[in-house]
This record gives structure tokens, sequence and C-alpha cells, in this order.
């Protein structure tokens, strides 16, 4: 609780210290680790985050927040492979499926499998068709195949979208 | 080469770069407003241009400067001026600001020094907040201000970080400013707002609204024409504009445009070549973060930091958010690297303006620079964070990765400072690129590189391009190097990193080679070839009358 507070004061440090001290209390806990793991990949320090995702993914094999964590993880470090691998587990559960189909998305373009992102992110678009980032994503996709009209168009979607979230 | 560097840095327990602006006589201080910086007008700080303006072959150094609401309004009198300082070729610097008559009006942010009427002598052109200024170098060692005649000025409003290049190709320079914030200085509302928990006072730029970019298509004759509509280039969103940079990002020949705005989408202006551009920030992936994240952008550099042939971009940002790379992967589609490539986590902890690529150790591969600081004072003893931050240097390992090398290179050594504007230039004449940052409320920062002194088995060269056809300083060409093995590629450029211009020279770190052969391709499209370039000195290339 007192990470999510002090989270949405956007004080990061102090959150980062909340969240320590639960785990250094708790370290058996796994919801204490998972607090410490996402608030270190929430300020991007994804190394130290890694070994708390896989020790949680340890315990409770398929937990979908812990692999949509370490799915990040790898991708930030490059490992897109093992990143896909990841994202794939987390598209199975409902409280991870944008998150992690846009991280899907962006691995399997950076491993240059456009068709197989762009059906990634298509496949989501009945979901979460009015969410911007999936909307921006599916934009930069079908710029990198050669589908400018289809991109501009999404681009504009994009920034309708994101106009709409920032009207008070 | 690399590791023998860092050895060298280690045993000897030198730094590698040195604070040398006391020694080098910059002791003027740059101003910004007040102490506790109640509005947003008196954070952002000013820019630095490398520059020889005496055409003497050595670089001179010409620094913006800020003042204070009581003097804008009128309530006291105006003692701040910006400073040229003339280098004396000995590793120290004369200010001559009275003398060639640049002293500049208003508060002054940004700079850009070129050559825009192809005379040979390169002129200044300053971003203020109020009427920008065009100064015209007469070649005699003092500039007239042609802002009137030349159509320049802008309104009375706040511009930032211009850049200057042909994007028409007609062989004259012309100039993008980007538009900042709509503030009125003579009765700003002072604000609070609440930053971290802590209470602030400059708050801003989301709260205000914004000023348009400006683009200026150079006529030939003295005079400009705004074509910023006709071209398509007109900001209707009114973002936050901070740093233009020119450079042809997709390889085609003709120069687009990288916008970086603060807390706003970024603006990618693919030139179309024919007058117009057409706006791909979006779908190019430069708009945004990996995550889809507006940035604050501050600062902008350019390189082909990987050797892959495509220009990247770097793009610094707020505290807690982290620097961004964007790796080109051709055809001017960006990928967000940051983490992969080691930019992300270092730089998370710091508020960041200023940027550069350059090869800080002569291996062949451009490294990274960063100068930091905070815009809220307020921030110190409250928050981790502090006001004052270090400066930071991340090395190019090659293979695309990057790391943090701040420590090894002296930066940490240093006091920490509320660092702004910075560029780059060998000014010493050494071989190997010196800095300059301009730093809050106080005298600037000249760091020297000491490489060449340490280790002499680095080599370099430097390129200094003179167009015929194209415009008179290069600005705009695209060169390629060979040398040991790598094929470099670098661009021309002027006005860059924040509110700043580097050396217009290209300066090229060459690993143990000792000659480099080098292919240019002019503005124009002409393409001149130069083999068996010898290393650690400096050579002039000539645009070609025609193909060859």
């Amino acid at each position: 609780m007192l990470v999510e507070a002090l989270n949405a004061i956007s004080n990061q440090e102090a959150a980062l210290e909340a969240a320590r001290k639960a785990h250094q209390q708790f370290p058996q806990e796994s919801s204490a680790q998972m607090a410490l793991a996402q608030q270190l990949a929430r300020i991007g320090r994804y190394q130290e985050a890694g070994p708390f995702f896989e020790n949680i993914l340890k315990l409770e094999p398929g937990h979908p927040e812990a692999s949509l964590g370490l799915a990040d993880v790898r991708q930030k470090a490059g490992n897109h492979a093992a990143a896909i691998e990841s994202y794939r587990l987390a598209l199975n559960y409902r409280s991870t499926t944008l998150a992690a189909r846009l991280g899907l998305a962006r691995s399997l373009v950076a491993m240059r499998q456009l068709p197989e992102a762009r059906q990634v992110l298509e496949d989501g678009l009945a979901s979460h068709g009015s969410e911007p980032m999936l909307r921006l994503e599916l934009s930069r996709v079908y710029a990198r195949m050669g589908l400018a009209d289809l991109a501009a168009r999404e681009a504009e979607v994009v920034q309708q979208l994101k106009a709409a979230e920032t009207k008070p | 080469m690399l590791a023998a560097l860092m050895a060298t840095a280690q045993t000897t327990g030198a730094p590698l770069f040195t604070d040398v602006a006391v020694a080098a006589g910059l002791k003027d201080v740059i101003v910004s407003g007040g102490p506790t910086k109640n509005y947003v007008l008196e954070v952002n700080g000013s820019g630095a241009c490398w520059l020889d303006f005496d055409r003497d072959g050595w670089l001179d150094l010409y620094l913006m400067n800020g003042s204070t609401l009581a003097q804008l309004q009128g309530k006291s009198p105006v003692r701040t001026t910006n400073h040229l300082y003339r280098n004396n070729r000995d590793g120290t610097f004369s200010d001559v600001t009275a003398k060639a008559g640049v002293p500049g009006r208003g508060w002054g942010f940004g700079c850009v020094a070129a050559d825009y009427d192809n005379d040979g002598y390169t002129d200044l052109f300053l971003s203020n907040y109020g009427l920008n200024i065009l100064y015209r170098n007469r070649g005699d060692g003092s500039f007239a201000d042609v802002t009137n005649k030349a159509g320049v000025g802008g309104g009375a409003v706040w511009h930032a970080g211009a850049a200057m290049a042909d994007f028409d190709r007609d062989g004259y320079l012309d100039l993008f400013v980007p538009g900042y914030l709509d503030i009125n200085a003579r009765s700003p509302e002072l604000k609070t707002c609440e930053y971290r928990g802590v209470k602030v006072h400059a708050c801003g730029p989301l709260g205000y609204k914004g000023v348009p970019d400006v683009l200026y298509r150079n006529n030939g004759d003295g005079t400009f024409t705004d074509v910023t509509a006709r071209a398509g280039v007109g900001d209707q969103k009114l973002y936050f504009g901070f740093q233009a940079v020119w450079e042809d990002f997709d390889n085609d020949g003709w120069p687009d445009l990288f916008v970086g705005n603060d807390s706003n989408p970024n603006y990618l202006y693919r030139n179309k070549g024919d007058g117009t551009f057409e706006e791909i920030g979006v779908t190019a992936g430069v708009a945004y973060t990996a995550d889809g994240k507006e940035m604050s952008s501050m600062g902008v550099a350019v390189a082909d930091y990987d050797h892959d042939g495509w220009m990247d971009l770097v793009v610094t940002t707020f505290a807690g958010d982290n620097y961004v790379l964007f790796h080109n992967d051709g055809k001017g589609m960006f990928s967000d690297l940051s983490f992969p490539a080691g930019v992300g986590e270092p730089t998370i902890p710091y508020l960041g303006w200023a940027t550069a690529f350059f090869d800080a150790d002569n291996d062949g591969h451009p490294d990274l620079f960063f100068a930091n600081g905070h815009v809220y004072p307020e921030v110190d003893g409250k928050l981790k964070e502090t006001y004052r931050q270090p400066l930071q240097l991340l090395r190019n390992l090659g293979q695309g990765k990057f790391s943090d090398f701040s420590a090894e290179a002296g930066l940490r050594a240093l006091r920490p400072v509320s660092a702004r504007g910075g560029a780059y230039a060998d000014f010493d004449n050494d071989g190997d690129i010196d800095i300059v940052v301009s730093v809050m409320d106080s005298a600037p920062m000249l760091l020297r590189n000491e490489t060449s002194r340490k280790n002499s088995t680095a080599q370099w060269v430097r390129l200094r391009l003179e167009g015929s056809k194209s415009n008179r300083g290069g600005i705009g060409a695209r060169v390629k190097l060979s040398a040991g093995g790598i094929v470099q590629t670098a661009g021309v450029r002027a006005g860059e990193s924040y509110l700043s211009c580097n050396d217009p020279r290209l300066h090229f770190g060459l690993g143990v080679a000792t000659s480099a052969d080098v292919e240019v391709i002019w503005p124009t499209g002409l393409r001149s070839r130069h083999s068996g370039l010898a290393a650690s000195r400096e050579h002039v290339l000539h645009e070609p009358a025609q193909k060859h």
C-alpha cells in the first residue's frame, strides 16, 4: 500500500525503499518480492528486478505478472527470443494481456517478424481498440511493413485517443 | 585500444577531462533569473556555440546569457550580455564581445553559428525571449545586426534551439527556429505546483500555451522568407519546441528535420524534396518512447554510433525518465534501444540538457556525453534528487553498447553543477574533443580532454569542408571515413545538443590506423573522394566543381 501511495506522488526512490523494507521483513512472501521487482522495473533497474521475477516463477510457475515482468527484463536486455516466450505466457491472462501483447509485438518487431507482430496487435483490436498504445504499436508496425496509409491512419487515431485522454 | 586507454587513465589516476575554464579566462557568470527560480523562464538556461569567427583556424566561443525579470521589466539596468571569447591559441580566451558588437539583447537562450551568406565568414543567429537576432560577420572581427533586413526577428516571443541546413539544396542555408512557451515576462504569474510532494514555483511547460515553430527559407540575397505553412512544418498543436536538428535520416539526400518537444511528442519531418515536409514522428518511432510515453525532450544529438550507415538520435529528458536512444533501423524507421544499449538505466536519476556524440578517446566509436541539472532548487534536502548533478560520459563499447565511464573520465571528480547548454570542439587543436558546458548562475565549465596528452598512440583526423556549389560551410554534407576496418559516417550540422552548436569541423578517432580514406557527399549531391589522408592533422576538403 505504501509503495502504491508513494508511486502515486511519483516519489519513486521512497517507494523503492518501502518495497525493500517490506521484502526484508517478509523475504519469502511472493507479494513482497513482486512489489520490489515491479518497483525496480518501474525505475528502470531491470537487471536487479530480473532475479526476483525468476524467483517468483520458481515458486509459482506461470504467474502472470512475474511472467510479464521477466519478459520486460529480457526485452530491455535485448534478449528478444526469451522475451517472446515470456510474453506469450503472460498473454494468456486477462490482467496482463494488453501489456503482454504490446511487449510481444515489440520483440517480434525487433526480431523482424513483422507479419506476426501485426497479427498480435490486430488480434487485440477487439478488446483494446481504444488503447492508444495498441494503436501506436500498430502504426509503427504498418510503417515498417511499408503500409503508409494504414500507418498514417493509426497515427491519427493515436493522436485522437491521446487528446481525449488529456481532456479534463 | 580502448582497454589500453582505460588502463592509462586508471593507472595514472589522471582524469580524461579537466575543467580549465578559469585558467582559460572563462570567468563570466551566466545569469538565469534569480537564485530561487520562481518562474519557468528562469530554469531553462542557455547555450554555447563554437565558431571560428576570425578564420584563424582556432575555434572561438560564443556563450549565450540569460537575464533577470527586473532587467526585462526595466526595473534595473541591463547588466547581462552574451559573450564572444576569442581563442588566443594558447589555451586562453579574450572577451571581444564589445569590439565584435555581439552583446545580444533580451533574454538569450540559443545560438547557431553558420555562414548563411556564403561569404566565408561564420555568422551568428541567436534565439531569445524577445526578438531573435541575426549577426552578420563583416569579416573584420566585427558583426552587424541584420535581423530586420533578413526578416528573422520572429516577434517578441520565446524561441529555443534553432538549427540551419539547406533544406531545398539551393546552396543557401535555411533556418528553423522552434517556439517554446508563451509567457508574459512583464507580469508573470507566480504559480505553485507539486513535484514529487515538494512545493515548487517554476511550474511548466504544461499549463501554458506553446509558441509556433518557424522555418525561414534563405532567399540568397541576405533576406529570408517565412515558409513554415507552405513547407508543412506548422506546429499546429503548438508543442513546446526545445531543440531542432537537421539530418538526412532516410539517406535520400535531402535533410530531414527532428524537433525535440518538451512534454509533447517529438516531430520528425521527412523532406519530400519539393520544398515540403511530411510529419512522420509517430510512425517512424521517435514521437514517443518505446513505452509510448511523451518525453520532456531537452537536448538532441545525432550520430551513426553503430557504424551501420544510418544516423541515430539521442534525446535527454526529465528526471525519473531515461534518456532515449533512437536507433535508426534504416530508411528513417527508429527503435528505442535505450535499455539494450545501456543508455537507459544510468540516465534515469538525472535531468538532462546538453548532449553530444563524440569520440572522446579516439578509438573510432562515438561516445555519449550528457550535461545534467535539475530545474527545481527546492528538491535539495527534500528528495534524493539534487539541483546540481554530475556530468556523464557513456563509453561506446562497440556492438551498439554503452557503459557509464563518468568516473573514469574524471567527471565525478568535478563540482556538481546545474548544467544546461553545452557544445564540443577541439578548441586547443591537440587532436581530441573538448567540451564547454553552460552552468546556471555560474561561470561555464571548459572540459579539456587529456587523451592526446596521455596516450599518443590513439590517432585522429579532422576534416574541414568547404562548399562551392553547396553552402560554403558544407553544412549538410555526409562523410564516410574508412580506417582500421571501420567505416564511420558523420554529418556536418549547425545547431544541436541543447541551444548550442558544435565544432563545425568533423573529428574522427582512428584507433591505431595512420591514414583514412574519405568520401564526401556534398549537400548538392556531388561526391568527392580523398584517399590516404594522413592521421593526426586537419585536412581541408573542397567541393569539386562537377561529379567525378
